[in-house]
């Protein structure tokens, strides 16, 4: 290889680099860590030039963009060696179902399994055999998407009665004060018959055994270790209407 | 990388954390903006890839990798290389007007605001920049800040390639030690 190949470092950093040169170059990153650690560097230098001319934002780009994002699908992760990626092949049939829950959910949904396939997994199995339930819920052929907005959080699921289950995600909610913890409660028709259906954490997405009898799941903050009943008034309340 | 905010967001948004993402916006939209316009100076063109730049944040979040630099460092050479792409075809469309006899349209310019915290940031790269030597200057700004290519500053200042490379990195390298070392 030429010698010369080294001293583009600065150039590509600096993003001066006419198109072939670079991709040359970034694919030469690929097999130089001397390179690769001399860019990373520079481009640290570079963000100091950009720094040095920030302007604010203009009105109105921060709605733009938050509206944007709700609608918009994140790409899958590019494969990483030694981390397990696997594609899951029911996608398709249950992408469309979940869309006439509105484009929001179905990029939540969507993005749900790239969160669990991807994640570091401390425990192993447990995160598999989790990730498995899930999957199955989500690839049902009668899945169903709700959610239910309330207080800044929002309370996601996908339900299939079929299966007797449903996957509930809990969203903008603050982690729990120190002793407390949310709590997913599942209610019949019947006033009255309420039951607990486990204590999800925020943002993880996490199964629930639904009785067929069950109409309604809602969403209190109970002490550590969850209540027999409810002590408070539902922070979140899903009607499971149609399904 | 120690204090690593902007990638810790990016790791969060990679797994569809829309407040993760406000809180970036709130960080990177000032520094993508700048650059943005400060490369193609229109107004309107400058919100136009900004905007597709914090959007492909969000897209393309779960392809950051924070073993390879910081998460403010892979935002903004998106932003970067959007910005001169941008500005490098608007300047090839300029030259074939001009070519062709037609008068070309120039950059709108305008006042743009400064903040109080982007003041103290762009004084201290300002003063590092000056110790530089006006070769190795030229050479960071015209590339960074105009969006031209090593080549073409070769031309410009009449420079043989190498040459131009050399003071790029070094002039990068002066003003890391010039920041690094005034920083109190």
């Amino acid at each position: 290889m030429s010698p010369d190949r080294h001293t583009l470092a600065a150039p590509y950093a600096l993003s001066a680099l006419p198109p072939r040169e670079e991709r040359r170059f970034a694919r030469h990153l690929g097999r130089c860590a001397v390179c690769a650690g001399e860019v990373r560097a520079l481009r640290e230098d570079a963000v100091r030039l950009a720094r040095a001319v920030a302007v604010p934002a203009p009105e109105g780009m921060r709605e733009r963009v938050l509206a944007a994002i709700r609608t918009v699908e994140q790409d899958r992760p590019a494969p990483v060696p030694g981390r397990r990626t696997v594609t899951v092949a029911p996608r398709r049939t249950w992408g469309v179902r979940l869309a006439a829950a509105g484009a929001a959910f179905a990029v939540a949904a969507a993005v749900l399994l790239g969160v669990l396939w991807t994640r570091a997994e401390r425990d192993l199995d447990g995160r598999r055999a989790e990730a498995a339930a899930v999957t199955e819920v989500l690839a049902a052929p009668d899945a169903a998407a709700l959610s239910a907005r309330g207080g800044g959080g929002g309370l996601n699921a996908v339900v299939s009665r079929e299966l007797g289950r449903a996957v509930v995600t809990l969203s903008g909610l603050p982690r729990p004060a120190r002793g407390r913890t949310y709590q997913l409660w599942a209610m019949d028709e019947q006033p009255g018959t309420i039951r607990s259906a486990g204590l999800p954490e925020p943002a993880e997405p996490f199964v629930a055994s639904l009785g067929p009898t069950v109409r309604t799941l809602a969403v209190t903050e109970e002490p550590e270790g969850g209540s027999r009943r409810p002590t408070g008034d539902p922070l979140l309340q899903l009607p499971l209407g149609g399904t | 990388m120690a204090h690593d905010l902007e990638g810790k967001l990016l790791t969060l948004v990679a797994e569809g954390d829309q407040g993760a993402f406000e809180e970036l916006y709130g960080l990177v939209s000032g520094p993508v903006y700048g650059l943005v316009r400060r490369v193609l100076r229109d107004p309107a063109q400058s919100e136009e890839v900004a905007q597709e730049v914090l959007l492909e944040l969000w897209r393309g979040a779960p392809r950051f990798d924070a073993a390879k630099g910081s998460g403010m460092a892979w935002t903004l050479t998106l932003a970067h290389r959007r910005a001169v792409d941008r500005v490098r075809s608007a300047r090839a469309a300029r030259e074939r007007e001009e070519r062709a006899g037609r008068r070309a349209e120039g950059p709108a310019f305008d006042q743009v605001v400064e903040t109080v915290e982007g003041r103290l940031e762009r004084e201290w790269v300002r003063r590092c920049l000056d110790a530089l030597t006006e070769l190795q200057r030229q050479s960071v700004t015209l590339a960074y800040y105009e969006g031209f290519t090593y080549r073409e500053v070769a031309r410009r200042l009449s420079l043989p390639l190498g040459t131009v490379k050399t003071r790029m990195r070094d002039g990068l390298l002066r003003m890391r030690a010039c920041l690094d070392g005034g920083a109190a």
